[in-house]
């Protein structure tokens, strides 16, 4: 099940918030070695302070944090614009309110090994199936991310690939892209197809009616 | 992207609208006609061109409603502002629990002024982090209202940033917009008649990515569709107009 929790919802759900900086933590800094900053097993930006819409997927049997990524606007202060200009075409920003940027992707290492029928990782597919369903209500049009090599491969194999713009670069230990994602009712049936996700992957979270919308 | 014929119409009317001494509550006024709304709002709270206490504010509503929401102070108790200020998400008025005596009364005088039976704010945030709220209202029943949100969620993004621009910084395109080169180029094939997928194939891009650059560009210089942002372009120099 995916939360999706905006400034206003962050108190409520403060412990839900630290599980995904401390996911995110032992992901950037430890694993992928990316200069983040970590304070108490905490991995907090500037960006966390913008209130974000962050989504997580939460495992249905115990509540934990699985894994987590984050959403700002691309007409606001967001990390493509302010920290990874490199990679894009001459540092120009991609710019609109009905393309937001997606940022700090993780999964929780004890959540790796869930797999879908189909093979793929559980957390992986409800968050992108999850992107796909907030972009919807939102009017969106595209989501851009940077993300990595590995991450291509996974996403390529969710039914959920992405258009590089820009220039590839080597960031920490490896090559980072920004990528472009669809957001249509058809790329959420493709992610639902390639990992047996049936219906929404919403859960109260988002209120009644803006989710029939 | 797909824009229904009721969008460019209200573009032509907007674009006629909007001189630099144009009244700004007209252009909301003739936006809440052509989409069916009981009333249009617009709300800037942090913005850098706005140095008064008061946040900057421009309504469809009744004066008398204007009045005795400032008069009652319901901006400090109003859910609707408060969740959307730091939300970046669209946000249904019904969907707030009508919890204590004071948000029952502003719900029900909203409803009593005639501000509508449902709304929706739509959140903007600015380049410098700036956060404005940009609303509308109708008196639509709950099926006509779901409809609506479901077909016109896209339009109403675009509108309620051309409407923070077009009141948060009064003097259009003071400064030239960043356009990146791509965007340039892109701009420049539109301009010529090709379609996305055209361009695609003569820059050797994906057709994705193509309409990225474009819509894009189309917000940069705040036009709302393509067509209106090459126009804008042509007149920046920005690209040559077509041969």
């Amino acid at each position: 099940m995916i939360i999706a929790i905006q400034g206003a919802e962050r108190e409520r759900f403060a412990a839900e918030i630290e599980a995904m900086h401390r996911i995110r933590a032992s992901v950037f800094a430890d694993r992928l070695e990316w200069d983040v900053e970590v304070v108490n097993g905490l991995e907090i930006d500037v960006f966390d302070e913008c209130n974000p819409l962050y989504l997580l997927s939460l495992d249905p049997w115990n509540g934990n944090v699985r894994g987590a990524l984050r959403l700002l606007p691309t007409t606001g202060p967001n990390m493509l614009r302010d920290v990874f200009p490199c990679l894009l075409a001459d540092g120009a920003p991609i710019e609109s309110p009905r393309i937001w940027e997606s940022t700090r992707f993780c999964v929780h290492k004890d959540y790796m090994a869930e797999r879908t029928p189909s093979g793929l990782n559980v957390a992986t597919c409800e968050l992108l199936a999850g992107i796909e369903e907030i972009g919807l209500l939102a009017g969106l049009e595209f989501v851009v991310s940077v993300y990595d090599a590995r991450m291509a491969r996974i996403l390529k194999s969710a039914g959920c690939p992405a258009d590089i713009v820009g220039e590839p670069q080597r960031i920490g230990k490896v090559m980072t892209y920004a990528g472009l994602f669809d957001i249509s009712e058809s790329a959420l049936a493709n992610i639902r197809a390639a990992s047996g996700i049936k219906g929404s992957v919403l859960g109260d979270m988002i209120p009644r009616s803006l989710k029939a919308a | 992207m797909v824009t229904s014929e009721r969008y460019h119409n209200m573009i032509a009317l907007l674009g006629k609208e909007q001189q630099p001494s144009g009244d700004n509550t007209k252009s909301l006024k003739l936006i809440a006609e052509h989409y069916n709304l009981t009333h249009v709002a617009y709300l800037g709270v942090a913005l850098p061109s706005n140095t008064a206490d008061e946040p900057l504010v421009c309504v469809t509503y009744p004066d008398e409603w204007v009045q005795r929401y400032r008069k009652e102070r319901y901006v400090r108790i109003d859910p609707v502002i408060h969740k959307s200020l730091t939300s970046i998400l669209p946000t249904d008025w019904n969907d707030f629990p009508l919890h204590g005596k004071r948000i029952q009364q502003l719900f029900g005088e909203a409803r009593e002024f005639g501000i509508g039976t449902n709304g929706l704010t739509f959140p903007i945030r600015g380049r410098l982090g700036e956060t404005a709220l940009f609303s509308v209202a109708s008196e639509m029943t709950a099926s006509d209202w779901k409809e609506f949100k479901r077909t016109n969620l896209p339009e109403l993004q675009m509108i309620g940033f051309y409407v923070h621009r077009m009141i948060s910084e009064p003097v259009e395109l003071n400064e030239t917009p960043r356009l990146g080169p791509r965007e340039i180029e892109c701009l420049k094939w539109c301009a010529a008649g090709k379609t996305a997928e055209d361009i695609a194939v003569i820059l050797n891009l994906s057709t994705k990515t193509v309409r990225a650059y474009l819509e894009s560009a189309r917000h940069k210089l705040n036009g709302l569709n393509i067509t209106h942002a090459v126009v804008k372009a042509i007149a920046l120099n920005l690209i040559a107009p077509p041969i």
